[in-house]
């Protein structure tokens, strides 16, 4: 038998279990074995030395006691100074909370036309739907969008900026580009925009705008207001749950022990249905960290619960937490680059900036990561 | 657990004498362990109170024949606070994850390299190493499998004992 093979029984062993003779025959002859057993005692020794030391304060009341007696009382008072007939005051509760009804209908209408749009893009030649989200105020962080996604025989990217607003009407500048071989992700306000003309056009609800893409043919614009912004910019219609082999990522805060790593804005999710959906996160002075459904080489297992990622790596627990659900899968598993640096594997990315994106994992392994 | 079996059904029936009676048994304890977990003697005071509060209003969740009543508390206590720390702003660092309070008398290295632990594997160790908790009173708190609790307890020791080892040397003799 060997160290590791044995390893686990050592510490069945420290809990009462019975092990196999093989077993006890290798610990007790092996002198790593009976280090490792020798420290799970002594750990767990002190531990119930610490623990003999705790500080325990004094019981106090139990609140669930006072708050079961401050509840009667409330209520035995109510009934017992009652001066109105018990059906007239239901009368009264049933007619407040009708009004009340009203209330909550008339403010849900005023708050319709919302201060975000949600545009639609059509794009040629199947009409396949796309989507961004943008708010039409000064907010340089949310009031515009760039957006890529794959055409028949390239890549269309659409940049959109909120300029103006008159009543339900909102001016925005948009420059599209669409190249018909794949090039390595740009990140939006390089340079490279600059010389993308813009075209202006007004959009309101229930009209629609069509946007002529050298190459590429009409793209047709649509717009509706929201009175928030989408947890998913990119998908406001997308359901809480993710679907089959989807991986999506909304907002990371990324925590290692007791430190904050990281703290983004933004989502990303894959569309493509593919099983080996992977999040890659780029953090300035962090390397890259990715994030996988599947298991691939150097990757240690992580935990998903919900919006919650937990891994330990390099000694020490980590905990990513996302603003929403990010994949079906159980189990992760997760590799981190301390040396990564964007520039070298992404033209036109910055080193000093922070980004995150979904993709395939083969893509993402690629010494050079294109869209 | 014939004693838990009554115990409960006279909870269940609105014996506050009963309730007492489990508060004073096992309230100490509880309050110890979540201030391993949750980092903070203050929280750990809450959550242990939410969670008797949660079990005097609704006593619906203990079944005798599944487990003692001291684990259906600690497995209670210890989902409290799972929800405790997903309601905390998670960019504030002084909660996120804060290694248990320990008062300059009792700092040792080992409890320095315990606090480091990723919360689970705290409340394992400290479940049954303090607690003395059987792998299936283990199973039912966390809601794992009896066959997942060696395998879990094993790497939670060893990450324990990486830690520890991994401390630096001058250090040690303060354990």
């Amino acid at each position: 038998m060997k160290c590791e093979e044995a390893a686990e029984l050592v510490s069945a062993l420290c809990d009462g279990e019975t092990i196999t003779r093989e077993a006890a025959k290798h610990i007790g002859e092996c002198e790593a074995c009976r280090a490792r057993l020798n420290a799970y005692s002594s750990v767990g020794a002190e531990l119930r030395r610490l623990a003999s030391l705790e500080e325990r304060g004094e019981l106090k009341a139990g609140s669930w006691e006072k708050e079961q007696r401050v509840r009667l009382n409330w209520w035995q008072k109510g009934r017992t100074t009652m001066r109105i007939p018990r059906f007239a005051f239901a009368l009264m509760l049933g007619m407040i909370l009708l009004l009340s009804g009203g209330l909550v209908l008339v403010r849900a209408r005023t708050g319709m036309g919302g201060p975000v749009l949600v545009l639609t893009y059509k794009i040629p030649p199947d009409g396949r739907a796309a989507r961004c989200t943008i708010t039409t105020d000064a907010n340089p962080r949310t009031n515009h969008c760039n957006y890529s996604t794959g055409g028949p025989s390239g890549v269309l990217t659409v940049n959109v900026r909120f300029v103006s607003k008159e009543g339900e009407r909102t001016e925005l500048g948009v420059k599209t580009r669409y190249e018909t071989q794949a090039r390595s992700l740009e990140v939006s306000n390089t340079d490279s925009w600059k010389e993308v003309p813009e075209e202006m056009v007004w959009l309101e609800p229930g009209s629609k705008q069509e946007i002529s893409v050298p190459g590429l043919g009409e793209v047709e614009l649509t717009g509706e207001y929201l009175d928030h912004v989408p947890a998913l910019r990119f998908r406001p219609e997308e359901p809480l749950d993710p679907r089959k082999n989807e991986f999506r990522i909304v907002s990371p805060v990324l925590i290692r022990g007791k430190e904050v790593v990281f703290n983004l804005g933004g989502s990303d999710s894959t569309d493509s249905g593919d099983p080996d959906a992977t999040l890659m996160i780029y953090f300035p002075g962090e390397g890259r960290y990715l994030i996988s459904t599947v298991p691939f080489e150097g990757a240690v297992e992580g935990n998903v619960e919900l919006g919650q990622i937990k891994f330990s790596l390099e000694g020490q627990g980590y905990a990513l937490l996302t603003a929403m659900p990010t994949t079906r899968s159980e189990h992760v598993w997760v590799t981190h680059e301390p040396r990564y640096k964007l520039s070298e594997h992404m033209e036109g990315a910055s080193d000093g900036r922070a980004m995150f994106m979904v993709r395939r994992l083969s893509r993402l392994l690629e010494d050079q990561i294109h869209h | 657990m014939a004693d838990d079996h009554e115990l409960w059904e006279r909870i269940c029936r609105g014996d506050a004498r009963a309730f007492d009676a489990l508060y004073r048994t096992h309230a100490p304890k509880l309050e110890v362990f979540l201030r391993k977990v949750l980092g903070s003697r203050q929280a750990a005071e809450d959550v242990m109170q939410e969670t008797f509060t949660q079990i005097w209003q609704h006593p619906n969740g203990f079944e005798p024949e599944r487990g003692t009543l001291r684990a259906y508390l600690f497995g209670a206590g210890r989902k409290r606070a799972a929800e405790w720390w997903r309601k905390q702003d998670a960019r504030s660092t002084a909660v996120w994850n804060e290694p248990a309070e320990c008062k300059a008398e009792t700092a040792s290295l080992v409890g320095d390299a315990f606090a480091r632990l990723p919360g689970e594997q705290r409340a394992l160790i400290w479940l049954r190493e303090v607690e003395g908790q059987s792998y299936a009173e283990l199973a039912e708190i966390l809601e794992i499998p009896v066959g997942t609790v060696r395998s879990r307890l094993f790497a939670a020791r060893e990450e324990l004992r990486r830690v520890w080892q991994a401390a630096p040397k001058a250090k040690k003799g303060d354990a």
